[in-house]
């Protein structure tokens, strides 16, 4: 619980910067594609398509986000840019890009869920989620394949 | 005299009636209605079936929530726990290590999985966290066998121009360090290993002994470092692992006489050898023996 009000005065902070900040540009072509979920500790949803952009939100495991996409009059995608390791969401107020590997389709196991008092007991701070958040902007990471 | 026998009788029925009455109480109070007369009846309607049902699910209801209240109170295991930790302990130590800052692509995660892969490690998690500072050179954190945690110094990378494979050899060094438990066994306690997996459900939660091991990590890693019995272990595992490729197990050696040149030469890195003791005598591990004839 004490993580969650953190985690919406994070978002208040953030708000802040957002205000000078640009936001893409409504387009009456946009299109709510499917919700995910967000499937990290923490992460943050970025201005543009780039760990080192501007955050505008950072959210938390599980966090619902909407996949949005907008195409131009003409029927260019304008969302995805080429990239295919981020994603156009929607989150609350805000709309950005997020890492596509840290998002599932389905709900997923979250252990500051699952440990919720544990998690209240490490009494994270606000500089320690903000930390936490980036840390999965800075992971480089991979997987080595399946035996064949 | 009238009076008399008039007040007699008035007595007589009174008493008469009065003790009936008392008798009778089921007249008296006709409100009460006595169960056990329709108690078969209840049977065979099978209401007496249906009460006892829903008490055991509203018991059940209750126990669930009670379950699940408690469940919140549990402590990971050891399997989920050393990532966590090792997160932790990044997100801590994160102004001095310098792990925060903008870098380049190396895309050093491929070069390293082909060498996992090649080496016969399959279904490894890798996050590579690369360090704007020197405090640590090379690392892999304590975590699960599923997932691993590197941390590296571009610092040191660039000082020595390291090329990819270079890079995946440290890496992969860090990786079978990691696996032997070396670091894990350095930091953990039996009181921890107790603490895992419990529940602190009507008790405070021991904030003093997960931040007692988290000093305990950073002691490992900025002034303690490993021993001499476990870098040769490694070292002899490096060996066995790479020398079916010569061309690797060349890079690997040159790579050492890199390391063990910088450790000598820059200040900056005097510590290195504290912590992997130490390059120069990898090196005497690695290299043949001069044959008597």
């Amino acid at each position: 619980m004490r993580v969650f009000k953190l985690m919406l005065f994070l978002n208040l902070i953030l708000l802040s910067s957002l205000l000078s900040a640009e936001t893409p540009k409504k387009d009456p072509t946009r299109a709510l594609i499917g919700v995910r979920y967000f499937s990290q500790t923490m992460g943050n949803v970025h201005q543009n398509a780039s760990r080192y952009s501007q955050v505008l939100t950072t959210i938390s495991c599980n966090h619902p986000v909407k996949i949005l996409k907008i195409t131009s009059k003409d029927g260019k995608d304008l969302t995805s840019l080429g990239d295919p390791n981020w994603t156009f969401v929607g989150v609350g107020p805000y709309e950005g890009y997020i890492m596509t590997s840290y998002l599932n389709e389905k709900k997923n196991s979250c252990l500051e869920e699952e440990y919720s008092k544990f998690f209240d007991g490490l009494e994270l701070d606000i500089n320690d989620l903000y930390y936490w958040a980036r840390l999965y902007d800075q992971y480089v990471q991979d997987k080595s394949k399946v035996r064949q | 005299m009238k009076r008399i026998i008039c007040f007699s009788f008035l007595f007589l029925v009174t008493t008469v009636f009065g003790n009936e009455t008392k008798e009778s109480p089921a007249e008296v109070t006709p409100d009460i209605i006595d169960f056990s007369s329709i108690k078969d009846l209840i049977k065979k309607d099978g209401l007496e079936g249906e009460l006892k049902k829903q008490q055991v699910e509203k018991q059940q209801v209750l126990d669930k929530k009670k379950l699940s209240d408690m469940k919140r109170y549990n402590v990971p295991n050891a399997d989920e726990f050393w990532n966590l930790f090792s997160e932790l302990w990044l997100v801590k130590n994160a102004t001095k290590l310098k792990w925060d800052f903008h870098k380049p692509e190396f895309d050093l995660e491929k070069s390293f999985i082909s060498l996992l892969e090649t080496q016969g490690h399959y279904e490894k998690k890798i996050k590579i966290l690369l360090l704007d500072s020197t405090e640590v050179i090379h690392a892999a954190l304590p975590t699960n066998d599923k997932e691993y945690i590197f941390l590296l110094s571009l610092p040191f990378i660039r000082t020595l121009d390291l090329s990819k494979v270079e890079i995946s050899l440290i890496l992969f060094e860090d990786y079978l360090r990691a696996r032997r438990g070396y670091f894990k066994n350095y930091v953990t306690s039996k009181e921890l290993e107790a603490y895992l997996g419990s529940n602190f459900n009507g008790k405070p939660f021991n904030k003093k002994l997960i931040d007692s091991h988290l000093l305990k990590m950073s002691n490992v890693l900025y002034e303690k470092g490993f021993n001499f019995q476990e870098q040769f272990e490694l070292t002899q595992e490096m060996d066995t692992a790479l020398k079916s490729d010569l061309k690797i197990w060349n890079t690997y050696l040159t790579l050492l006489e890199k390391i063990d040149q910088l450790t000598k030469t820059n200040s900056l890195y005097k510590k290195y050898s504290q912590i992997y003791p130490s390059p120069e005598l990898q090196l005497n591990w690695l290299r043949p023996k001069p044959s008597r004839f």
